[in-house]
């Protein structure tokens, strides 16, 4: 079997990425304030969370990674146009969104799944189907919203029913 | 009283409409073209604004809607005979049976209202980015399904052409003050109430007994309905349609408009619709050269698209809740002129918060 460098080195930075994203949510004050923003935004801001700082360190750390990213994918897909990122980014919402948006561990699970997902469409349908493996791919995003709103690795007791 | 000043909401609009098509109606016939876009933009914005605006609730599937519209209506107004010949896996009673103009556009209503019913019955239990997502999903497979099943529009997404120029400026303005007129009457009666009862306090709607997956699904199938006419309205203007027109871009760029008109009003969703949409259309034709009294104005190709951001982003900035602040507009001064204590009614404060992600 022939593995290419590139393979190897997508999966390090990938752990290396994760892993440094990891820490700064687990064990940095910014970290933790950008946690208790998404837990709930208003009570971090009573509790002296300063609300635009958060958020602007969230933007440059999701652009620091979205540009590792785009230095791999020009190397895996030559072919670069100004909105060649768009569709992974797109999917890669998606993919987060499905697996639980917010948090670290469930959106990364739900960008595998959404990867195995499109994959095993595109290998598996019959080729009468095959065009039609974007309408199946997000017909099964639609079922697993539906079944499990908050995502689906998101930790179960979160239910989604509305609390009066 | 109230009554009447409520009415007086519906002509802001209304007005805005005629007024966009009398202007358009005394320039050349290749400049009205961009007015008949700023009317059909209307009512797309405008079924957006039904849904988006009264339920509080992110849709990026409403383009979907104006899809199946636009080609409900197409198909079934091209003549059956040369219909054999361009669609030949066409479904034989789309193939066998054309209808006129104006009935085109009550099937395309009719088509995007049961459409938006069948999605929202399951989709309308979600809320906040789930709903987003989901709703995104539709779009996408609208998109894939109208390229791929050559039953229901031309093979491998090729053009579906040859469908009659029927909306000039005046069906493009009666189609818009028709979006505006049922979204006007929708957001006045009690089921309206109820569903902006619920945007504004959850769970107060709930405690006073509002079934807000029913209040929902009433505004989402209205919504597509709307969205159903103005897909009809465009494939009439354009003559001809791709899903590629009906998909991503028109969801942003229709999205944008809202936002920058004004989510929760129905005026927002006018005012913005109009500016965005002549805008857009002008500076695309600056790209190649537009004469403005003396001279003419060429900008560089590509630069339409950034000068619009440009505009849209400091607009946002300047006014968050869009131009209109998300209020109605009842033809009184503005406030800063009408200065008589007591009349206005008090302010609700404002809090600024970001989409709620995960219901808690």
């Amino acid at each position: 079997v022939h593995v290419r460098w590139l393979t190897i080195t997508e999966l390090g930075a990938g752990l290396l990425l994760l892993g440094g994203t990891a820490l700064i949510l687990a064990r940095t004050t910014i970290g933790l304030q950008m946690r208790a923003a998404a837990a709930d935004f208003r009570a971090a801001r009573l509790l002296g969370v300063r609300a635009n700082r958060v958020i602007r360190f969230a933007f440059v750390l999701a652009g620091v990674l979205a540009a590792v990213v785009s230095l791999l994918l020009t190397v895996s897909q030559p072919l670069v146009t100004p909105t060649f990122g768009l569709d992974v980014t797109i999917l890669a919402l998606v993919g987060a969104v499905l697996g639980g948006i917010d948090r670290l561990g469930s959106a990364t699970a739900g960008g595998f799944l959404i990867g195995f997902i499109v994959s095993i469409l595109g290998d598996e349908l019959p080729t009468s189907l095959s065009s039609f493996s974007t309408a199946f791919t997000f017909g099964v995003v639609i079922l697993a919203l539906l079944v499990r709103p908050a995502g689906l690795f998101a930790p179960f007791g979160q239910s989604s029913v509305d609390r009066v | 009283m109230r009554r009447l000043s409520t009415g007086r909401e519906l002509a802001a609009p209304v007005l805005l409409i005629v007024v966009v098509a009398l202007i358009g109606s005394t320039t050349s016939v290749s400049t009205q073209q961009n007015f008949i876009t700023a009317l059909v933009s209307v009512a797309i914005v405008i079924g957006l604004y039904v849904f988006m605006g009264n339920a509080g609730v992110i849709s990026f599937g409403q383009i979907s809607f104006v899809a199946v519209g636009a080609y409900a209506a197409g198909e079934l107004t091209i003549p059956t005979q040369p219909k054999h010949f361009v669609l030949p896996s066409l479904w034989s009673f789309l193939q066998n049976h054309s209808v006129g103009n104006v009935p085109s556009l009550a099937i395309a209503a009719g088509v995007g209202a049961l459409y938006a019913l069948l999605v929202g019955i399951p989709l309308m239990r979600l809320s906040g980015l789930s709903a987003g997502i989901a709703t995104f999903a539709v779009l996408e497979i609208t998109t894939n399904v109208l390229t791929f099943w050559p039953k229901i529009a031309p093979e491998s997404g090729q053009t579906l052409s040859l469908v009659p120029t029927s909306t000039g400026l005046f069906q493009a303005a009666a189609g818009a003050v028709i979006a505006a007129l049922v979204a006007f009457v929708y957001q006045s009666t009690r089921r309206g109430r109820l569903l902006r009862a619920s945007r504004e306090d959850r769970s107060a709607a709930l405690g006073i007994g509002v079934d807000i997956h029913r209040e929902r699904l009433v505004a989402f199938t209205l919504s597509g309905a709307i969205s159903g006419l103005a897909g009809g309205l465009l494939v009439h203007q354009i003559g001809s349609i791709t899903p590629a027109q009906v998909g991503l871009e028109l969801t942003f760029l229709t999205l944008a408009m809202l936002v920058v008109g004004g989510v929760r009003s129905l005026w927002g969703a006018t005012v913005g619709a109009v500016l965005i949409s002549l805008l857009d259309s002008y500076l695309l034709q600056s790209e190649n050269g537009l004469h403005l009294g003396f001279f003419k104005l060429t900008l560089p190709a590509g630069a339409a698209d950034l000068i619009l951001g440009v505009v849209m982003a400091t607009m946002l900035i300047l006014r968050p809740r869009g131009l209109t602040g998300g209020r109605e507009w009842d033809l009184g001064l503005p406030r800063f002129v009408r200065r008589r204590p007591g009349t206005e009614p008090a302010e609700v404060p404002e809090i600024d918060e970001p989409v709620e992600v995960a219901p808690r």
